[in-house]
């Protein structure tokens, strides 16, 4: 059959156990290599720098998501899914603090509303 | 990008199945007016919006129509549930039924399926947000047509509850298309070209 059984994983088809996620997915891996934009100032990397974490542990929380739905019994996955969730959460409040609103319910006491704020690039602006 | 929240933004809970109600309730999934088309619209629409008021307003009434999207899909299903061969025959339902079942299929109340020719993207905010202003009212009309022929008051609370979001989203469109002039008139004319 084609389709791994629920039991095992997939990424590691000699191994009935979910070990290998871990090894595949790094909660200290290096951000994707970059440009280097001399003009942009220490801030602005560091913004950057962030996002890309949040960006790629995001991923791996999806990607987790998903095994999971199809292999709700596996505790290795359902481990490391839990561990990163909380990782990404503490990412995202410390980037809401620094930068500015991911989510609209983000944006602080300060008026004007910081979620529609000029100063707060759209995704595909930045 | 978006998380999913396992909730209807309102509830939907309907007692009676009504195979011929939920067809004419599917306009508003995947008819010309419906949710589908008005979440893609607004979706696509702000990525060219001049500033960061009108590319907010417009991902979030975007977000809130996937919502709705939701509570209509939610309504056709819960409208066919329980149903058997002689109610899909004398409910008109069976030409909807022969393709589809019971499934939630984006089309219009005629069975013509979805079709971007419904929507329109122009890339010029004066354009998009007067296309926005028409669809909200056009929405409006549907929810109003659709309460003209059911007499279910458990589907016509959630219509009541969609039909007046359409009228809150004018109210904002309204407010952002002025927004847009007066910068257009702003000592720069090319403004919307930033």
């Amino acid at each position: 059959m084609f389709y791994p059984k629920a039991d095992c994983c997939p990424f590691n088809t000699d191994e009935p156990t979910c070990t290998p996620i871990e090894e595949s997915v790094s909660v200290n891996a290096q951000p994707m290599a970059r440009k280097e934009n001399m003009e942009s100032s220490p801030d602005v990397n560091s913004q950057k720098e962030l996002l890309e974490k949040i960006q790629e542990i995001g991923f791996a929380v999806v990607d987790l998501n998903l095994f999971l739905d199809t292999h709700p019994d596996c505790t290795q996955a359902l481990e490391l899914y839990t561990k990163l969730s909380s990782t990404l959460k503490s990412l995202k409040a410390d980037y809401v603090a620094k930068y500015g609103p991911l989510c609209a319910t983000d944006s602080d006491k300060n008026s004007p509303f910081a979620w529609v704020d000029d100063g707060h690039k759209w995704p595909w602006d930045i | 990008m978006w998380d999913y929240e396992r909730k209807l933004m309102y509830p939907v809970k309907i007692k009676n199945p009504n195979p011929a109600l939920a067809k004419m309730v599917i306009a508003q999934y995947g008819g010309p007016d419906g949710e589908l088309g008005a979440s893609l619209r607004y979706l696509s629409q702000r990525f060219t919006m001049p500033d960061s008021v009108t590319k907010g307003l417009l991902t979030d009434i975007g977000t809130e129509e996937l919502a709705h999207l939701e509570m209509v899909g939610a309504l056709v299903n819960q409208l066919t549930r329980g149903t058997n061969a002689k109610c899909v025959k004398e409910s008109g339902f069976a030409d909807y039924f022969i393709n589809h079942s019971t499934g939630v299929y984006p089309a219009n109340s005629n069975g013509s399926p979805f079709n971007a020719m419904a929507i329109a993207v122009s890339g010029d905010p004066i354009t998009d947000l007067n296309e926005d202003l028409a669809a909200e009212q056009k929405a409006r009309a549907t929810y109003d047509n659709i309460l003209r022929l059911s007499d279910d008051p458990d589907v016509n609370d959630v219509i009541k509850f969609l039909r007046a979001r359409e009228i809150a989203h004018y109210q904002r469109f309204g407010e952002a298309l002025r927004r847009v002039e007066e910068k257009l008139t702003d000592n720069n004319k090319f403004y919307m070209n930033k």
